[in-house]
């Protein structure tokens, strides 16, 4: 293995230990030195990699918007409709669930730089689903409404459900217990 | 699932031939980075378009939208190596 690959080995290693331990613990509570631990390297070899603890939780969260981003992507490309591009966005937030849970819990507690890196990129995936909006807007399926209030209602709600999880969801999972009816509560509020 | 090429000034995701600058495939920016001939714009050009882009998709407050699209385009690698 070259000396690139090596790094690069490292590089995705801490990179999945972070993402483990801030699913387990929380951002807040989680620290470095045991994603190092788990990573199996020197503590200081992460702050080489990724610089600040804040830069590891950027790369945990950008690696899963452009995921999901290429996925609304290609589902708006191909004129999908909203309930599906719900559906989509609520299939990919249900696959890490302990992690999505733990970004709606902590992202308000976030140094406000990190939020707003987070939100830039988050602008794309709102993109699509404007998009989407439009269009029905256009073809009448649903009634004129600012499409960014109405995304951020979706979004907020969605939030609100994922970060008391435990209230609406004992142990359940909370897109299997609520995801049909907050899709079916959000559509039929916007239709005409 | 193919992965779709991102714009290398603010990283969207280039769908169809019109998404490129000047509906060039083979650009490494979109449309909206790019003027009519495909050439990558300013960059307070594009930092206007990116803020006035994200106050669009998510409401957020201007000076807040202005700084996000600041630091996001200070990753990306038509602006990274930019010094100020």
């Amino acid at each position: 293995m070259s000396r690139k690959e090596q790094k690069e080995k490292t590089r995705r290693r801490i990179l999945s230990s972070a993402f483990e331990l801030f699913k387990e613990q929380g951002y807040l509570k989680c620290n470095t030195a045991d994603i190092a631990l788990r990573a199996g390297t020197a503590h200081g070899t992460l702050f080489l990699h990724f610089g600040t603890k804040e830069q590891l939780l950027f790369e945990c969260i950008e690696e899963r918007l452009i995921d999901i981003s290429n996925r609304l992507s290609h589902a708006a490309r191909d004129a999908e409709n909203l309930e599906s591009m719900l559906r989509i966005y609520l299939h990919h937030i249900g696959n890490e669930l302990e992690f999505e849970t733990m970004i709606a819990r902590e992202m308000p507690l976030l140094p406000v730089s990190l939020q707003r890196k987070i939100m830039a990129i988050r602008s794309g995936i709102a993109a699509d689903f404007y998009q989407v909006l439009e269009w029905e807007m256009e073809n009448g399926t649903i009634r004129h409404v600012d499409p960014a209030m109405a995304l951020n209602f979706w979004f907020g709600t969605l939030n609100y459900y994922l970060a008391n999880q435990a209230l609406f969801a004992g142990d359940g999972n909370i897109i299997e217990t609520s995801g049909n009816q907050l899709i079916s509560y959000f559509i039929q509020s916007l239709r005409r | 699932m193919d992965k779709l090429p991102r714009c290398e000034s603010c990283g969207m995701p280039m769908r169809s031939p019109e998404e490129f600058g000047g509906k060039e495939s083979n650009n490494k920016y979109c449309c909206y980075c790019t003027d009519e001939q495909g050439r990558l714009r300013s960059y307070e050009s594009v930092l206007d378009g990116m803020t006035a882009f994200t106050v669009k998709m998510q409401g957020l407050d201007p000076g807040q939208a202005r700084l996000a699209a600041k630091e996001h385009m200070a990753t990306m690698p038509a602006w990274k190596d930019r010094n100020t």
